[in-house]
């Protein structure tokens, strides 16, 4: 599921659990409905996702190509996501530690 | 569904691979599990479709002996790869402290060939998903159709247990250049080439690892405790299985003057016809291309009696196996060489060694590392030949075809690209099997080498103490 923290400046997007395709396929809309009215900084808050699918990736560089890098990335991944951006080579949406 | 042949971009296919690789290095062994059951059993349940599919694009081979090379290639590779361990922690020796770790290796392209068109792409596409590495298929440009749908089927199945999307992608008629341009991007983590001599150096010089087979020119040494009519049944059915079209099918048989005549007369009764010296020239003529120095395709996978009627002689109906006697072997003798077609070369020694010198020959002759074959009841016999045979498998009293992808004969792995070691300039004499996709990493825990921490290693800088003084002093009250 995904929930939503928005400020002026941000909107956080807080993935958890399963991000399968069946979930991508029923979030995708709304969530780039958020992402495209969002002000300022786009964040997509992995610490609680359990599995990672293509969809999602997808939905990242959907993101990331709607408001650029500069405003866009992905942050609080655990190890085992974070090597799921790193073998795809998308490890540049990784916000730096 | 949208293949990838619909829209072939280099990188744009290795993204998407690699975007299936991080997806896959997420699955669990029960996952993965499930993924290649159902890829297995869609493969399976279409094993006739695709025979009869393969056979009618290709113009090779029996339909009838097609599905048998895909019950093979999922059944029976099924049955040999379901219950190993292909993900995290495989195995653990406390005593030594090694834990063992599988890991994939990344996408993996697979080139297949015209011969074995289904049953190639199903047999590489299970090892891929056991294996968690996307994989993609480059069928050979005659059998476009039926290597896409047997890939696309299998896809299908896989996604239905919620695999990682193109963890199997297929490509159209692919040039020479966009091959290379595959095998050598530098996301490409393996390439596995089952095809001709040309296609395998290409692979090997990519400069990505590639696992490659070689070419076959495979001796059968009757030799003469053979049981000879069970020997001569079983070499025809090897040799006329799929017209012959299995690169570890007999292309020369070997026997001692002492049993020839029982030899002979054993294939005339089961349906060879035995070529005069006219009738020899005449098959060359169309069976071998003189300036490549190759088989013709002309007769590769073609019955007996056709092959008969290219060459303009006449043989009984119900001829199985054209045999040519030959004396040498080599360039002057072409029959001597690999042709994927029910032609068998005929050799008679006086004993042994020269049986066995003669099948080096043969074997060095176009088929080194790949297979050989023994009918035989001596057990030295048997040894020695192997002992001198450049061969990855060395088949005992089994048709050769069926004998060497193992699991139907033998206890070897069910494999449809068998190596051929260095003879062949590949990596393995192996059959390939889901072992060979995986990268092992080992957990290792401290375990101190009791003899050397007790040693007093300053005993090394002492130029004095040879290797026999330091033995004695190191294994001193063991």
């Amino acid at each position: 599921m995904v929930q939503y923290e928005e400020t002026e400046e941000s909107l956080v997007a807080v993935f958890s659990g399963r991000l399968d395709t069946v979930f991508c396929q029923e979030s995708e809309l709304q969530v780039m409905e958020r992402v495209r009215a969002a002000r300022g900084r786009v964040e997509f808050d992995l610490a609680k996702a359990d599995y990672v699918a293509s969809a999602l990736l997808r939905l990242c560089l959907q993101a990331a190509k709607s408001l650029g890098k500069d405003r866009f990335a992905v942050v609080r991944v655990n190890p085992f996501v974070k090597k799921v951006f790193k073998i795809a080579g998308m490890d540049s949406l990784l916000a730096e530690d | 569904m949208e293949s990838a042949s619909d829209r072939f971009n280099v990188d744009e296919v290795m993204q998407r691979a690699i975007q299936a690789a991080a997806v896959f290095s997420q699955l669990d062994q029960e996952h993965t599990d499930r993924i290649v059951c159902a890829a297995y059993r869609a493969g399976f349940n279409a094993r006739v479709q695709l025979a009869k599919m393969a056979c009618e694009e290709t113009q090779l081979g029996k339909w009838q002996d097609k599905v048998m090379k895909n019950v093979l290639a999922t059944q029976l590779v099924y049955e040999d790869i379901k219950d190993l361990r292909t993900v995290g922690v495989i195995s653990e020796d406390r005593e030594r402290g090694i834990v063992e770790i599988a890991q994939p290796l990344g996408p993996i392209l697979a080139v297949t060939p015209i011969t074995n068109p289904t049953s190639t792409v199903m047999f590489k596409i299970l090892l891929a998903l056991k294996t968690r590495n996307p994989i993609i298929i480059r069928p050979h440009n005659k059998a476009i159709r039926c290597s896409n749908e047997a890939a696309r089927i299998l896809y299908e199945a896989a996604l239905s247990e919620d695999a990682p999307e193109d963890c199997v992608q297929w490509l159209g008629n692919t040039t020479r250049e966009e091959t290379h341009a595959l095998m050598s991007h530098k996301k490409l983590a393996l390439i596995l080439a089952t095809g001709g001599t040309g296609l395998v150096k290409s692979a090997y010089s990519s400069g990505t690892p590639a696992i490659g087979v070689g070419a076959g020119n495979v001796p059968v040494y009757i030799e003469r405790s053979a049981d000879i009519p069970f020997a001569v049944e079983q070499i025809l059915v090897s040799k006329t299985f799929d017209n012959g079209t299995v690169c570890a099918s007999e292309q020369a048989a070997v026997t001692e003057r002492i049993v020839a005549d029982q030899v002979e007369a054993e294939f005339r009764r089961q349906g060879a016809y035995f070529l005069n010296k006219e009738e020899i020239q005449k098959v060359t003529e169309v069976a071998f291309d003189r300036e490549q120095g190759v088989m013709s395709m002309a007769v590769v996978g073609q019955l007996a009696t056709h092959i008969a009627h290219l060459a303009g002689i006449e043989v009984p109906p119900e001829t199985l196996l054209l045999m040519a006697p030959q004396k040498k072997v080599g360039r002057d003798y072409p029959l001597s060489s690999e042709i994927l077609a029910p032609i068998l070369a005929y050799y008679v020694v006086e004993d042994f060694p020269e049986a066995v010198n003669l099948c080096i020959d043969l074997n060095y002759h176009g088929g080194i590392g790949h297979t050989a074959s023994i009918f035989s009841n001596n057990e030295k016999a048997i040894r020695d030949f192997a002992i001198t045979m450049n061969a990855g498998r060395i088949l005992v009293n089994t048709p050769s075809s069926q004998g060497a992808v193992g699991a139907i004969y033998n206890t070897l792995d069910a494999s449809l690209t068998l190596g051929c070691g260095s003879g062949g300039k590949n990596i393995t004499t192996d059959n390939v099997s889901a072992r060979h996709l995986l990268n092992i990493q080992r957990i290792a825990r401290r375990r101190v080498n009791a003899e050397l921490a007790q040693f007093d290693k300053s005993l090394y800088l002492d130029e004095g103490v040879d290797a026999a003084m330091l033995e004695t002093l190191y294994y001193r009250n063991r």
